[in-house]
């Protein structure tokens, strides 16, 4: 450095020389990186997955004997994160703390990458550090979700996580499998109501679990809220309660009304305010339907009159069941929806008898009064007060027959 | 007139590039690869979860009903 150009000189070449080794060990650097992945963790990550595969065949019988058990199938279905959407665009950083969780930092780099306008890119930089290491505190306070990091997304399964060992005490034991245990059961709202069963980068893992077995297609949606509950719990409802789920044993229960004396002290399973507007409406708009298996619904319906007056709750409960079998046959999936065939076939019979022997008597007295009034002798005693409005009524009917 | 400095650290940057695309591609396939596990281990870990409600239930109907047993 003695001269002032050599050492210009000198100390360009120098620089190029240290750029060319940075740039050098840069690339020797990513072909290390590559060679690590490809070699080394990729066959060690396919051997994990072909042990978890072997994991899952040996617990998938499990899987099946559980669902058979509830009568449910449990699945998992992918669910976007909307909140994360929403604040992909607007580059908050404390909106990006709250959508984040441990295994978000990659996808945040990626999405930081996408970003158009370098301003932002700089700012999400600097603000990578702090969801990072609030998500460490985080794991530190045992995994452990605060409400305000997931906003829209129950917290469930994720308390469930922590509760380790507690099934070792005893009190905690009746309350764990009502937070844990609502696996298998859909709650009654949406598909957001579901088990929250993980979060993968900015995807929400959910639970459904949809009942099995042959439920009743249409009469329950059209009746109340179709909730998706298993058919045990259909069948196990307090009888004092009006949810929907009372409904499979009215049919029987208001045709054994009808069929035998009413009972006074039971109010019924919706107070007894339901029955004779619907009961009377459907057999109005089903009488005349012949090919309903009548014998068979008929002794049905006895069968629960029998039982109705002496069984307490159990009997219902048993009731219950026998009525959800009777709901699996398939003539009932021919009945347009709204309409329970049990009400609209005990009804149809007896009515249509009832009715058929004044039509009978009105026809004939319609024929004596014409003879009377065409001079024929009064041989019967009919009274011809009250023809008139027989006349009336049955004039219709009549042609029915 | 190009320096050779320069035309040397081209190439590396090409270099670099192309080590970066596949380190890329390696890592991608690795995340699918982590992906389908994690989508594979999620039928396991629940059946592992209702595993461990029934243990906890069958703990709580047997100390209900004191017919919990020391293992012998």
């Amino acid at each position: 450095m003695s001269r002032p150009p050599l050492s210009l000189t000198a100390e360009l070449e120098k620089l190029e020389q240290s750029i060319t080794l940075t740039l050098q060990e840069i690339d020797h650097n990513f072909s290390k990186a590559h060679r690590i992945v490809t070699t080394s963790i990729i066959p060690i990550v396919e051997r994990y997955a072909k042990e978890s595969e072997a994991v899952w065949e040996g617990s998938k019988f499990w899987k099946q004997f559980f669902e058979a058990s509830a009568n449910v199938a449990l699945s998992n279905y992918q669910e976007e994160e909307e909140t994360y959407e929403e604040t992909g665009v607007a580059t908050n950083a404390e909106t990006y703390i709250t959508a984040s969780s441990p295994g978000n930092y990659g996808e945040q780099s990626t999405r930081i990458t996408q970003e158009d306008d370098p301003r932002h890119r700089e700012t999400q930089w600097e603000n990578i550090e702090s969801p990072f290491d609030a998500l460490r505190k985080d794991d530190d306070a045992d995994m452990t979700f605060e409400p305000t990091l997931l906003p829209a997304t129950p917290q469930t399964s994720r308390r469930t996580r922590p509760a380790k060992g507690s099934f070792e005490t005893p009190k905690s034991s009746p309350f764990y499998p009502s937070a844990a245990g609502a696996i298998g059961k859909k709650t009654p709202g949406g598909a957001n109501e579901d088990q929250l069963l993980h979060r993968v980068l900015d995807k929400n893992w959910r639970l459904q679990a949809t009942p099995l077995g042959k439920p009743p297609p249409s009469r329950y949606r059209t009746i109340g809220a179709a909730t998706a509950t298993t058919p045990k719990a259909q069948i196990l409802p307090p009888p004092g309660s009006e949810s929907p789920m009372s409904s499979p044993p009215k049919p029987h229960f208001y045709s054994a009304d009808i069929f035998s004396s009413p009972i006074p002290g039971f109010g019924g399973f919706d107070g007894g305010k339901k029955p004779k507007p619907s009961t009377t409406s459907n057999t109005t708009v089903l009488a005349g339907d012949p090919k309903t298996p009548i014998s068979r619904r008929y002794g049905t319906a006895k069968v629960t009159t029998t039982h109705h007056h002496e069984l307490s709750q159990q009997g219902d409960e048993g009731r219950f069941a026998y009525g959800y079998d009777d709901d699996d046959d398939s003539d009932d999936l021919d009945l347009p929806p709204g309409l329970s065939p049990p009400v609209t076939i005990q009804f149809s019979l007896p009515p249509s008898k009832l009715l058929a022997t004044p039509a009978r008597e009105a026809s004939r007295r319609i024929v004596h009064d014409i003879l009377q009034t065409a001079g024929a002798a009064d041989e019967s005693g009919a009274t011809g007060g009250s023809s008139p409005p027989v006349v009336r009524d049955v004039g219709p009917l009549d042609d029915t027959f | 007139m190009e320096s050779p400095h320069e035309h040397q650290q081209g190439l590396l940057l090409s270099r670099i590039i192309t080590n970066v695309e596949k380190l890329n591609e390696a890592v991608m396939t690795l995340n699918k690869t982590l992906h389908e596990i994690n989508v594979q281990n999620m039928n396991t870990e629940l059946v592992a979860q209702m595993f461990k409600n029934y243990q906890s239930n069958v703990l709580f109907h047997l100390e209900a009903t004191e017919s919990l047993r020391e293992p012998t």
